[in-house]
């Protein structure tokens, strides 16, 4: 499961323009779209800040 | 570990980073770029997005400036398109287009007697041709001691915008010698994009001899003996060493520390870092529309919101910048703070807030396509300058960027001249193993 690490995020919306599936919002901090994300990962490559994380239960 | 050999390393492949490597190759160094994002240009690139090109960061570059210069004298291609630099301010309902000659006055004339605009002109011209106010005073403050006009104050909060600072964060030695530096300048962007304009810079770099590597982590700048000697990578999920005679590092004082160790570092040094580069923050809000949002071609200067605001219907200037059939307008905004904790949900709301008052029939007309708020790791500015010298304490271990632009220029030029500031140090000292 993708998480955001809202200390790290910097609210730049870069993922938002990566996300092949349109499930992420940048409003000041960005937040996933849970029911429309495919867990493609494509986002964590374009986070400048490295907020965004595959969580363990994802990973497993 | 599998390893590697340059003559210069550059970590970031932002404005800084490729200005960097593009004058080195072209004085017949070898150089390697690497950057962890999968595209060049960092926080001055593009993307396409729904058919529009948006800005990762810089929206608009200097014409005829540093930036220019270094693309001339390294054979990059420069085709940035140049806008009308007149400005309008949209003060109570009103539009008022401000002369390119005796500007200041005219504006302010609408809004104040001769003597109170005599004050305040006579204070900025001692600032000019006598002595820059301090840097321990914002602008605002320093404002306030030559006219309590909250008018007045607004077309100086709306000017220090254009500059991407905040009216209460804005030392006022600053936005003088800004004033000064920024005289006859004139701005565009690349019809394609920032990332074309950044795609030239590459070119320079691989023809000569050089490598840009994205998707490429840096995981550290290896020092040894009180000299940088390189930096290990992440690529393709394999650690690589790269030796080099120098290491730049484009990804912020603050980072370049990290990747080193701060152990390598003196403490005044880390003691000037820790008290000086502090990132400056930034919002940008992208609207899409099928008619102009505004009508003026230039920038649009929105003073009096709850937050200083400049806007422009940026495609007018630039078709390309906007699929058939729509119109692109983009809003900048400074939050309320670089360096308090701010809640950045609602600084949004407040800024979009403000922008739906400048805009009559906003919610009508308009669509919010994009949000981006610049601040920390990724900000508008790494540090207002002045702040920190190019070299460090490590021997052949340099920065660039707006984290240590020299004092004057911000921003895209500054990533420029400390490009150029230290290649032409790395010239004297180091020669090209050929």
């Amino acid at each position: 499961m993708l998480n955001v690490d809202r200390t790290r995020c910097v609210g730049c919306g870069l993922c938002v323009y990566f996300c092949p599936s349109d499930a992420l919002r940048a409003w000041g901090v960005c937040r996933i779209v849970t029911e429309d994300c495919n867990e493609c990962l494509a986002c964590i490559d374009y986070c400048p800040a490295d907020a965004l994380h595959q969580s363990e239960a994802g990973r497993s | 570990m599998k390893q590697d050999r340059y003559d210069v390393v550059v970590v970031g492949a932002g404005m800084g980073g490729l200005c960097s490597a593009a004058l080195l190759t072209h004085s017949g160094y070898t150089a390697l770029v690497v950057d962890k994002l999968p595209f060049v240009g960092g926080r001055a690139s593009s993307v396409k997005y729904k058919g529009f090109t948006l800005p990762t960061g810089a929206l608009y570059v200097e014409t005829g400036g540093v930036v220019e210069k270094l693309f001339k004298e390294v054979g990059a291609p420069f085709a940035v398109r140049s806008f009308p630099m007149q400005l309008c301010f949209r003060m109570g309902g009103r539009d008022y287009l401000m002369p390119q000659k005796g500007g200041l006055r005219d504006l302010m004339s609408h809004f104040a007697d001769e003597r109170e605009t005599a004050a305040v002109l006579t204070a900025i011209r001692r600032a000019f041709a006598w002595q820059e106010p301090s840097m321990a005073i914002s602008l605002r403050d320093w404002l306030l001691q030559h006219t309590q006009n909250e008018k007045i104050l607004a077309i100086f909060r709306g000017l220090v915008n254009y500059q991407c600072v905040n009216f209460r964060d804005m030392p006022a030695g600053e936005f003088i010698r800004q004033l000064k530096f920024a005289t006859g300048a004139t701005a565009g962007a690349h019809p394609q994009g920032f990332l074309a304009l950044m795609q030239e810079l590459v070119g320079v770099v691989e023809a000569g001899g050089g490598r840009v590597w994205t998707s490429t982590r840096a995981r550290s700048i290896v020092v040894r003996d009180g000299a940088a000697r390189g930096i290990v990578v992440e690529r393709n999920g394999k650690d690589l060493e790269i030796a080099a005679g120098a290491v730049i590092s484009s990804a912020g004082p603050h980072a370049t520390v990290d990747l080193a160790g701060s152990g390598h570092f003196e403490k005044g040094y880390l003691k000037e870092l820790k008290e000086k580069v502090h990132p400056l923050a930034y919002v940008c809000v992208e609207v899409s529309s099928d008619r102009p949002l505004v009508d003026f071609p230039g920038v649009m200067v929105v003073p009096e919101g709850r937050r200083q605001m400049t806007m422009m219907c940026t495609s007018l200037a630039y078709p390309e910048f906007a699929p058939p059939g729509k119109h692109l307008l983009q809003a900048w905004a400074a939050p309320d703070s670089s360096f308090e904790p701010l809640d950045t949900a609602a600084e949004v709301d407040t800024i979009v807030g403000d922008l739906k008052q400048a805009i009559p029939g906003f919610d009508d007309r308009a669509e919010i396509l994009h949000v981006s708020y610049w601040q920390k790791d990724w900000p508008m500015y790494r540090a207002l300058p002045g702040a920190l010298t190019q070299k460090t304490p490590v021997e052949n271990l340099y920065n660039v960027g707006d984290g240590v632009a020299p004092l004057v220029p911000l921003g895209l030029p500054a990533c420029a001249e400390t490009a150029r500031i230290v290649v032409a140090d790395i010239r004297q000292r180091l020669k090209p193993a050929g």
